[in-house]
């Protein structure tokens, strides 16, 4: 599981840069997440623009991610049709933290282009 | 149900039913994302609306992730077969699997895990009967002579 990294103003950015979150890959997610929260107390932003496909694993591995920032809401950047529909469906778009675009959570208009 | 991959999407016109996807796959979590990565290229490519590949899709990968969780549990053998079709503007879907019979309350409850409490409190399981609930129609299961069948259908337009 890929996953870019980078800290702008005290956010930490974490990029997926893979097409999927799914039954498949949702325990090597975690992990993934785990260790890169590790150290952080800010906010957190999951950019998900280039996640096509999210099934119920991969929504509860979001919500596993969120519980390991100890209060802290996780924030949704940039979902696709299939994230969001799943997120719509389940309600659970009322637990994250929803951003439509990069801009709004960093202030930098040009990050939208990416 | 002996058909191959080079099978599918075969070419028939708009107007007869149009098979999108037809075979027997592994019961394993990599070859149900193989599946539905196949699914999603051919209603793509059929000029489907997003909205109505992403419920099919998003249905079916429960389905199917389902079947290889509670049916299929712990075996290396599993398999199930496949088959999605086009027709007068719906997408029908049947599977077929000859794993454990599955759980009778997954079938027949669609109830959407609470998410009113703290965070430490929050569901991190539980929504896939939810969702398949909430987008497909005519949800039926039959168990008869060691397999277990499953047939519904989402509006494709």
């Amino acid at each position: 599981m890929k996953i870019e990294s980078r800290l702008q103003d005290d956010v930490l950015i974490l990029s997926i840069q893979e097409t999927r979150i799914d039954a498949s890959g949702a325990v090597a997610f975690k992990e993934r997440m785990r260790g890169l929260l590790a150290g952080h107390d800010g906010r957190v932003v999951l950019d998900l623009g280039q996640v096509e496909f999210l099934d119920s694993s991969g929504l509860g591995a979001l919500v596993a991610v969120m519980k390991m920032l100890g209060g802290r809401k996780l924030e949704l950047a940039r979902c696709g049709p299939v994230v969001s529909k799943v997120l719509a469906l389940t309600r659970m778009n009322s637990v994250f933290v929803m951003h439509d675009g990069l801009a709004a959570v960093t202030g930098d208009p040009d990050q939208d282009a990416a | 149900m002996n058909a191959r991959p080079q099978d599918l999407g075969s070419q028939q016109g708009l107007a007869s039913p149009k098979t999108l996807l037809r075979g027997r796959i592994d019961g394993t979590e990599p070859a149900v994302r193989h599946t539905l990565t196949r699914l999603q290229r051919e209603t793509d490519a059929l000029g489907l609306p997003t909205e109505r590949w992403s419920e099919i899709v998003i249905v079916l990968g429960e389905v199917l992730n389902n079947i290889v969780e509670h049916a299929l549990a712990g075996r290396k053998d599993g398999w199930i077969d496949v088959v999605i079709t086009l027709r007068d503007g719906r997408l029908f879907a049947q599977t077929r699997d000859d794993g454990r019979p599955l759980p009778l309350a997954l079938l027949t409850h669609g109830t959407l895990p609470d998410n009113s409490g703290p965070v430490e409190d929050l569901p991190e399981g539980g929504f896939g009967w939810f969702i398949i609930h909430s987008l497909a129609k005519d949800m039926t299961y039959e168990r008869d002579d060691g397999l277990n069948r499953l047939s519904f259908n989402l509006a494709a337009r």
